[in-house]
């Protein structure tokens, strides 16, 4: 039997999550992925960029843009059955990239709730902006409960 | 820039990034992102829940398939737009190679960008990554 999440979750917000970037924290990120950029490597390629420092790799919006995702896991209304929930697509939207000092809040919701087949789709929506209020990432995972919540 | 707008074609296809993994890079990756879910660090765990041993985080996958575009680019920071559906795990001696091809190139308000089509496959030509999307700025 198909158990489905309430669609009246749609829109529920969660706290916002403040992360500082990390010179050395985004470059371990980047080292970890094999990514030896000198924009994000070399403090004096970066200070001569565009950017006027270094960079983080794009992929390190994994860590502060979706951080905010362990309170739905844990949301204790929506329920969600974390034995089956698997993370379907991500999708990020880079607006400016971040650097070494930058404070990003990142404020998620659940943007949309379907069901698809024997399983359960939520759309998780997260908004991240630096210390200025300036959109720097969009993030958007979609979470799949295997057979149903 | 290690590649410039007036030189990319529709069809072409980026240089493809292989990687082979080890179980130290998933340890690795763990510490880097914080994800410490234990079906990427105990292989008895994931064995025990029906996953023949660890795989690799998904989004470190990801990460790799951003790292293989943005060699292309040059630039980390030219990466706009940028998503993938993750359709099977990598696991600890796959070799995953990710790939990209170029589906459309345009100018607009003095904006020079690129889109391409982006996957992810394993040795057995399984795909790790699919129906993977990027824009990039030129």
């Amino acid at each position: 039997m198909l158990r489905v999440i309430d669609h009246k979750f749609i829109g529920r917000e969660y706290e916002p999550t403040v992360y500082e970037i990390g010179r050395e924290k985004m470059r371990e990120y980047a080292r970890a992925v094999g990514d030896e950029s000198p924009l994000i490597m070399d403090n004096e390629v970066g200070r001569a960029s565009e950017y006027v420092d270094c960079i983080a790799p794009p992929a390190f919006a994994s860590v502060y843009n979706l951080m905010g995702a362990a309170q739905l896991f844990f949301d204790p209304e929506v329920k969600l059955n974390m034995a089956m929930l698997v993370h379907g697509e991500q999708e990020f939207e880079f607006h400016k990239p971040v650097k070494p000092g930058d404070v990003i809040t990142t404020k998620g919701r659940i943007v949309d709730i379907m069901e698809k087949g024997n399983n359960d789709l939520l759309v998780y929506e997260a908004r991240s902006v630096n210390r200025d209020g300036e959109l720097v990432t969009v993030g958007r995972a979609t979470f799949v409960i295997r057979g149903g919540n | 820039m290690a590649v410039s707008f007036e030189d990319v074609n529709i069809g072409d296809e980026i240089p493809p990034l292989s990687v082979s993994l080890e179980q130290m890079m998933l340890w690795i990756y763990a510490g880097a992102s914080g994800d410490f879910n234990l079906i990427h660090v105990d292989k008895e765990f994931g064995e025990k829940v029906g996953l023949g041993g660890t795989i690799a985080h998904g989004l470190s996958n990801m990460a790799r398939m951003g790292r293989c575009i943005t060699d292309w680019v040059g630039d980390p920071g030219k990466l706009k737009q940028f998503k993938v559906r993750f359709s099977a795990p990598a696991k600890p001696g796959d070799t995953v190679t990710f790939k990209g091809k170029v589906t459309d190139k345009k100018e607009e308000d003095g904006k020079k960008s690129v889109t391409l089509e982006v996957w992810a496959e394993n040795q057995d030509g399984a795909q790790i990554l699919s129906k993977g999307m990027a824009a990039v700025e030129l």
